[in-house]
């Protein structure tokens, strides 16, 4: 049995069919590869053959999918019908660093345990606040309600059987100047950490170091890569950055920008990690093919390190 | 008789909500750039756009489907008209505005209220942009407010009560309208509680000055004769969408939660314009006949390539536009 088990991180927006029968007739109609891209069960199978067990949902997934099958265990089934999981959900903590608004987070946070939990998935990786752009820095006290209010939502989300992780975004006001901050105010009996490794870089942090320092804390992974670590500030909080205007991507696939993953996987065999690993392509224009050349480099490259 | 259609192009043909390859593109602000031109290229001068609440939340303020995005991205509304009118598009005619986005719960307080913000705040920024009129969808399909609200003992009852909170709606909406100088427009689709004819009867019941918009592709999936229904509807006319489908609806598709996708038999439902089995050259003879002298909106909605559909329409319209 492998200590990892690796999912794919739902960025295919919304997808309009439950499996299409008459894939031909749908294809010779505009002869474009829209036909490969529109139902689940092709989606799912393409997940299934490139080694990707889990999927790990995103709320916006929800408006259609949920009138599309009618419930979450019904796409759970669907899922596991074709080999597939789901492994977590990603979340906001809206509003975090306002205490004013903590009893709709707490609530926010409640629903989302309970659809993953429907769903049958265990990660809830959660943005820890709202973008840094119009809030500025956050004060101390900001900052500890913030981590107050996540630890709230862990401890439902623990007695649920979920874990909640800290995703961080370094657009986000948990930011480099008060990430470990935060991560020092939340109880780590019911906060543990969703370590997004090009995003962690994006923010300034050193990858390896990082990990090695917060081991204990991390449950699961978004596996990406950069091709810019240590953004400077005046990008990390401008507006919207995470489109870019000119198209400028911050993520590519594993071993396509600078990050160290092999030794990231070495620090894994050292603490022995175990759980999920999420691949998360956004930004990609082709989902597919990001999907192929990530597992062909885990298989090539990360496997043989840590598996 | 003197040719007095006034045609534009609909933006809702780039599709930001579904997956294809290089979707990712619209999400940035030089997909638009790039975008504008090619609609002067293919000689439209005007355009409709979408109003999508969506990229409020979203962060993505490179689609340029609400104000918020558009002031982010240009800083006032009047720079960015004055941006498109350097690049050939001379006139943003109208908005289009569905609620289906806030059908997202079993709480109808939420609908509408944000059904109703919103579509308000859609006006104010037609009014910013220059437009003509604020094309409304009245009602989400019926399947998605099934889904969400049909485990209520009496549908029949239910839905009238929706349906006459919905005219308060669309009076509330008719009011910020008329101050603004907004022509309110409503959409008649197939999927909608208002579909085919009973958007007449709906129409006796709110403000005179709502109008309806006559849609190609939609009266036909409706079993209407979208002609004939022109001809018939010409005094109630606010704005025109000429749209392309060959879908028949003969498995009640439209009372699904996804009524533009048949899940039991998959299809494009919106054709490009010229490849879908509508007699379009009738249908615009019947504009030219009736003396409409609005907008005329061409859409396609589920395009594969956008830039194609520009061409492809650009290509029908010169075979179905006699010259004057």
């Amino acid at each position: 049995m492998s200590n990892i088990r690796y999912a794919h991180m739902n960025h295919w927006k919304n997808i309009p069919y439950r499996k299409i029968d008459n894939f031909r007739e749908f294809y010779y109609e505009d002869k474009t590869n829209v036909a490969y891209y529109s139902d689940w069960d092709r989606i799912l199978r393409y997940q299934k053959a490139l080694g990707f067990e889990g999927i790990e949902l995103a709320p916006w997934d929800f408006p259609e999918m949920l009138p599309l099958f009618g419930s979450p265990k019904a796409f759970k089934e669907f899922a596991n019908e074709r080999g597939v999981e789901v492994s977590g959900l990603f979340h906001l903590i809206d509003k975090s660093h306002d205490r004013s608004h903590h009893k709709q987070t707490f609530e926010d946070g409640k629903k989302a345990v309970d659809i993953l939990v429907e769903f049958g998935g265990k990660q809830l990786n959660s943005a820890p606040s709202n973008n840094y752009y119009g809030l500025r820095p956050l004060d101390r006290d900001q900052i500890k309600a913030a981590a107050e209010i996540i630890t709230e939502v862990g401890k439902y989300a623990t007695d649920h059987g979920v874990e909640i992780g800290i995703h961080n975004e370094f657009f986000l006001a948990i930011n480099k100047e008060n990430h470990k901050e935060y991560i020092e105010l939340t109880d780590p009996r019911y906060v543990h950490y969703c370590l997004d490794t090009a995003q962690v870089s994006l923010l300034g942090e050193d990858l390896l170091d990082f990990y090695d320092t917060y081991h204990e804390r991390i449950c699961t992974f978004h596996l990406k890569d950069t091709a810019t670590p240590n953004l400077p500030d005046e990008i990390r909080y401008s507006q919207d950055i995470e489109i870019v205007d000119d198209g400028t991507r911050w993520f590519w696939e594993p071993g396509e920008g600078v990050l160290d993953f092999k030794g990231l996987y070495k620090l894994m065999k050292k603490h022995k990690f175990k759980g999920w690993i999420s691949i998360e392509t956004d930004g990609t224009p082709d989902l597919l093919a990001s999907m192929a050349l990530t597992r062909y480099y885990i298989d090539k490259e990360l496997n043989p390190i840590y598996s | 008789m003197k040719n007095m259609t006034k045609i534009g192009f609909s933006l809702d043909m780039v599709n930001v909500h579904h997956q294809e390859p290089n979707r990712n593109r619209y999400e940035s602000k030089y997909y638009w750039d790039e975008l504008y031109p090619m609609i002067v290229a293919a000689g439209f001068d005007a355009v409709e756009i979408p109003f999508d609440p969506f990229w409020i939340f979203r962060g993505g303020s490179g689609v340029p489907f609400t104000k918020y995005c558009v002031e982010i991205k240009y800083d006032k509304v009047e720079n960015y008209v004055n941006y498109l009118k350097s690049h050939g598009i001379e006139k943003i005619a109208g908005i289009q505005i569905s609620p289906i986005i806030f059908m997202r719960n079993d709480n109808l307080d939420f609908y509408f209220g944000a059904t109703q913000y919103f579509a308000g705040e859609a006006i104010r920024y037609a009014k910013e942009l220059g437009c003509d009129y604020v094309n409304f969808s009245p009602t989400p399909p019926v399947g998605l407010v099934h889904h969400y609200h049909g485990k209520n003992d009496d549908w029949d009852n239910w839905s009238a009560e929706f349906l006459k909170r919905t005219v308060q709606l669309i009076n509330d909406l008719a009011k910020i309208a008329n101050e603004n100088d907004i022509t309110l427009v409503l959409r008649n689709e197939y999927w909608s509680f208002l579909r085919g004819d009973n958007i007449v009867s709906f129409l006796k019941d709110v403000d005179d000055s709502v109008r309806l918009d006559m849609d190609a592709a939609h009266a036909s999936i409706s079993g209407q004769n979208p002609s004939e229904t022109l001809k018939n509807r010409a005094n109630l006319i606010g704005s025109v969408h000429l749209t392309d489908t060959a879908f028949v609806d003969d498995a009640e598709i439209w009372k699904t939660a996804l009524p533009e996708y048949p899940q039991h038999r998959a299809t494009q439902v919106f054709r490009d314009l010229g490849f879908g089995n509508i007699n379009l050259a009738e249908f615009y003879q019947t504009l030219q006949s009736v003396g409409y002298n609005g907008w005329t909106i061409v859409s396609c909605r589920q395009t594969r390539e956008p830039m194609r559909a520009l061409l492809r329409s650009r290509s029908c319209l010169n075979q179905i536009i006699q010259p004057s």
